[in-house]
């Protein structure tokens, strides 16, 4: 997502693009070489999963498969890496389903971002597991594209500058910074708040002057850019969860002898593992650095949070009505418990 | 790839062909000779390039100057600096470097300001008795003060390419700015001593700065709603160029009466044709980024850097001398665009403050118009004051002493551009 | 001769008056987004992405312009040191001439790019991206047609000595 979680926003900078050559123990030229561009800058919770995919794979894999890696948007943006993912200029990228969902055309992609979803990282961690593998691929049958992994980029939560968030009520008349994507402007508006969007990298400006009274990301996005010294109150509504999706594309995938696709299939499940771990541990620090900034933190009651997600009902019917996702939401609401 | 590109640019660029097209073959051969990429992703990439918001600025302040120089704002603007301080030596020249900064703070390009200020003070400045030289001297000067003091589009391509804070950047230039200005009065107040011209004419009257000030009251509040609004949030720059546009077409038609219909397709035929320049060196310079990355440049520059140094300082001082070389020789934002991207992270994983670094960077890519034997400042200023080649350079040295020194002295003392705006924008 | 004249007469209105309702278009959206803000408390979120669309299609065809005035920066060291006007005209017809090959050169990938993008949407305004590619082919043509008239005309101006 645009301006999401943190250094979204910024192009072209990198520093380690840590596309060397170096694959260890093999002899001589790697078999398979694949190109994984993503958007996210050193020092963003998603950046470190590629760095660590990388090594782990060219060591099983004895040198045979190579993973350069291009991070913070060198290759472009998540939109032109995704088209370039779906053209075959590029292997692998990954990006927020709703991201997906416009870039390839296919709007029940978006059905992972609906609001209001995953109420916790734990049930977040949940449809990552048992619901993506199983939905993704066959959204994505024709369009060239296979489902490699999917990351956590946590869930976002607002954060206020006036007053908590405890009930609906609360949210009527404020004024949220959002990212320029439509689910998120359609989600507040929902909710009775009026929407100011900017890029991230203008957010601390626009809740220090004011202009927007709240701003929402992940808590590892909010402290990236010191939100919590402006902001007095974190509301842990989580009104959006975000799933990062890896593809790739899928003749590369089929070029890949066999034997290597199971020792990628094995580090990549290995390497999702650890970040959903890491994630989890980066969010309860990232939530500490705010606690101890004097933020005020308060979780709303699972009846208020109901009512907050049928205020967004008309987002909902959308998806279940248009889109044919009404099991699927059914499924992702039970795992909330 | 990257012998191919660098061989062939040259190349180009030697022969005279337009920097953004050379860049845009010799990247294209690049792909087609050096790499099995398909020729198509040079499009995708250029097209990259100029689909930023934050870059729509470029083209929206540069609309905002055509509109007010084609509303003869800058006439008032000149008439208010006359009134406040061509009573003393050298007033006309400082009334000049004055208005020029009031302008400056209107239109985000060094060239409009020149073109709406200059051309009105050059027969005055004559008729005082300053030489052609020195007048296009001060002009590119004062010209180049443009993009320091906001809106600056040097400043709106830096942001575009790190993803930094256009606001602060902005607010960040505008005390350097303003000091770079007040040299430059000196620097005329010098020289009408020194040669005995224009020893100042008439008195001081504040009735007659009130009446100035009311005749020009809404140019000179123009580069306040635009400053105003960026430092208050309540606008990004790119809103402020298009509020700037609207005041600008109200002042014309409604306010002055000054712009008729029939002016307009002349302003928005110059602003699209000056645009397209910028936002085409933008787009086209991504294809190089795009090669670069592809052959892991930034890494390879990074360690040959840091292998030589890691003092924060002397890097910086590097790539400033680097980007003041290559500004000798052409229009910079070519180069910004191709090497900003490679060494950004690398200054600021050495803890260089990216808004020193960012007004520093900019203050440098304005020198190159400014320096010979290339300078658009220097040529259009030659052009205006109609002074030979040989001439105005005597005159330019100084100029650029000026700015280079202001430029060490933000660098050294950071709060000259900090203060400001984490004084209003916060940290 | 005279219909020539006539036709890039029309040519060159065409690419002013496209670019004029671009730039009014994107002064219409960003005021929509910045009345929207103040005054409904709400701006649409397709404005932003609909004013780099316009700026790409105004790059492209404003380009067309610039090269009417031959605007285009470019290092003129040797133009500038060099005595003789004909060899600065041939010169500059050089250089141009290599404009004109890149912009041929680029063509068939701009092509191409408009074919593989038509099932990419953009964000907010769901248009394919295949319809913003396309101002790279329509700027080409009408950057070709610009030079196909600049040229003669600028290098007469480099023979005279009159630049
Ligand atoms: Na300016
Ligand atoms: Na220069």
């Amino acid at each position: 997502a645009c301006g999401g979680g943190g250094g979204g926003a910024a192009s072209g900078g990198s520093s380690s693009g840590s596309a060397s050559s170096g694959s260890s123990g093999g002899s001589g030229e790697p078999e398979v070489v694949l190109e994984f561009g993503h958007i996210q800058n050193p020092g963003h919770a998603l950046y470190i999963a590629p760095e660590e995919l990388k090594p782990l794979v060219e060591e099983r894999s004895g040198g045979r498969i190579q993973l350069n890696i291009y991070p913070a948007s060198q290759l472009g943006s998540a939109r032109e890496m995704m088209e370039q993912v779906t053209m075959g200029t590029l292997d692998i990228t990954f990006a927020d389903a709703s991201d997906w969902a416009s870039a390839l055309n296919l709007p029940e992609l978006g059905v992972f971002n609906l609001p209001f979803l995953n109420k916790d990282l734990a049930s977040q961690i949940k449809v990552i597991n048992e619901i993506i593998p199983e939905a993704v691929p066959e959204m994505l049958e024709g369009t060239g594209l296979k489902l490699l992994t999917t990351y956590s980029n946590g869930i976002r939560q607002p954060l206020l500058k006036n007053h908590p968030i405890n009930t609906l009520e609360d949210i009527k008349g404020l004024k949220m910074r959002t990212p320029e994507t439509e689910m998120y402007v359609n989600l507040w508006n929902a909710l009775g708040a009026s929407t100011v969007t900017s890029a991230w990298s203008e957010a601390y400006t626009v809740l220090q002057q004011g202009v927007a009274d709240a701003v929402e990301a992940d808590d590892v996005g909010l402290v990236s850019m010191n939100l919590q010294e402006i902001g007095k109150y974190m509301s842990k509504i989580g009104h959006l969860s975000q799933a990062y999706i890896v593809l790739i594309n899928e003749d590369k995938w089929n070029s890949i002898p066999e034997d290597l696709q199971q020792i990628l299939v094995e580090c990549l499940a290995e390497n999702q593992a650890k970040q959903l771990a890491d994630r989890e541990a980066l969010g309860i620090e990232a939530e500490k650095t705010i606690a101890d900034a004097g933020v005020e933190i308060n979780e709303v009651s699972d009846a208020e949070r109901q009512r907050m997600r049928d205020a967004c009902q008309s987002i909902y019917d959308k998806y279940a009505d248009e889109y044919g996702q009404a099991d699927l939401i059914a499924q992702m609401e039970a795992l909330n418990g | 790839m990257i012998p191919i590109a660098v061989v062939t640019l040259l190349v180009f660029l030697v022969v005279g062909v337009p920097v953004s097209f050379a860049i845009g073959l010799s990247g294209l051969l690049a792909i087609l000779f050096g790499s099995d990429i398909a020729p198509f992703m040079a499009v995708q990439q250029a097209v990259r390039g100029m689909n930023s918001f934050s870059l729509m600025a470029g083209p929206l302040f540069i609309l905002a100057g055509e509109i007010l120089g084609g509303a003869k704002l800058s006439k008032r603007i000149l008439d208010f600096c006359r009134a406040c301080i061509s009573q003393v030596r050298g007033g006309l020249g400082m009334v000049s470097v004055l208005a020029n900064m009031i302008f400056a703070g209107i239109s985000g390009s060094g060239a409009a300001t020149m073109s709406a200020v200059g051309s009105l003070t050059v027969p005055e400045l004559r008729a005082a008795g300053y030489k052609r030289s020195f007048i296009a001297a001060l002009i590119a000067g004062s010209g180049a003060l443009g993009p320091i003091i906001p809106p600056s589009t040097n400043m709106i391509v830096f942001a575009s390419l790190t993803g930094f804070s256009i606001g602060k950047l902005f607010i960040g230039g505008l005390i350097p700015g303003i000091i770079i200005g007040i040299c430059l009065m000196i620097l005329c107040r010098w020289y009408a001593g020194k040669h005995n011209v224009d020893a100042g004419s008439g008195a001081f009257s504040w009735k007659n700065v009130w009446k100035a000030f009311k005749n020009a009251f809404f140019a000179l509040i123009t580069p306040l709603i635009i400053v105003g609004g960026v430092i208050s949030g309540v606008f990004t720059a790119t809103e402020s160029g298009i509020v700037a546009c609207l005041y600008g077409l109200i002042c014309g038609f409604f306010i002055y009466r000054t712009l008729h219909l029939k002016d307009l397709v002349n302003i928005f035929k110059r602003a699209a044709s000056s645009s397209a320049m910028l936002m085409m060196i933008m787009g086209i310079s991504n294809i190089y980024s795009y090669i670069f990355a592809r052959e892991n440049l930034a890494t390879t520059i990074k360690n040959f850097m840091l292998s030589v140094t890691n003092d924060p300082t002397l890097v910086v001082l590097i790539i400033i001398v680097l980007m003041l070389v290559i500004g000798c020789f052409m229009e910079t934002l070519a180069a910004t665009a191709v090497i900003l991207p490679i060494v950004y992270p690398i200054v600021t994983s050495l803890g260089v403050d990216p808004l020193v670094f960012g007004v520093i960077f900019s203050i440098a890519t304005v020198v190159g118009g400014l320096t010979p034997p290339v300078g658009l400042y220097l040529f259009l200023s030659m052009n205006i004051a109609e002074a030979p080649f040989k001439e105005a350079v005597k005159y330019v040295a100084p100029v650029v002493l000026i700015v280079l020194a202001v430029m060490i002295l933000a660098y050294l003392f950071p709060p000259i551009i900090t203060f400001v705006p984490n004084l209003l924008m916060g940290a | 001769m005279k219909t020539l004249l006539k036709i890039d007469r029309v040519i060159e209105n065409i690419q002013t008056y496209l670019c004029m309702a671009l730039f009014i278009l994107i002064l219409i959206l960003g005021s929509v987004q910045v009345f929207g803000r103040f005054i409904f408390h709400a701006a649409p979120p397709w404005t932003e992405e609909a004013m780099r669309f316009c700026g790409i299609y105004l790059t492209f065809i404003g380009s067309a312009l610039t090269i009417r005035v031959d605007g285009h920066v470019s290092v003129d060291i040797v133009i500038s040191f060099l005595k003789s006007n004909k060899v600065r005209a041939a010169l500059f017809v050089i250089s141009r001439l290599i404009c004109v090959v890149f912009l041929i050169m680029f063509f068939p990938g701009s092509i191409a790019l408009v074919q593989k993008s038509g099932s990419s949407l953009g964000a907010a305004i769901q248009i394919p991206y295949s319809y913003i590619y396309a101002a790279v082919p329509l700027g080409i043509v009408m950057m070709l047609c610009s030079y196909a008239s600049a040229i003669p005309k600028l290098a007469k101006q480099y023979a005279k000595g009159e630049k």
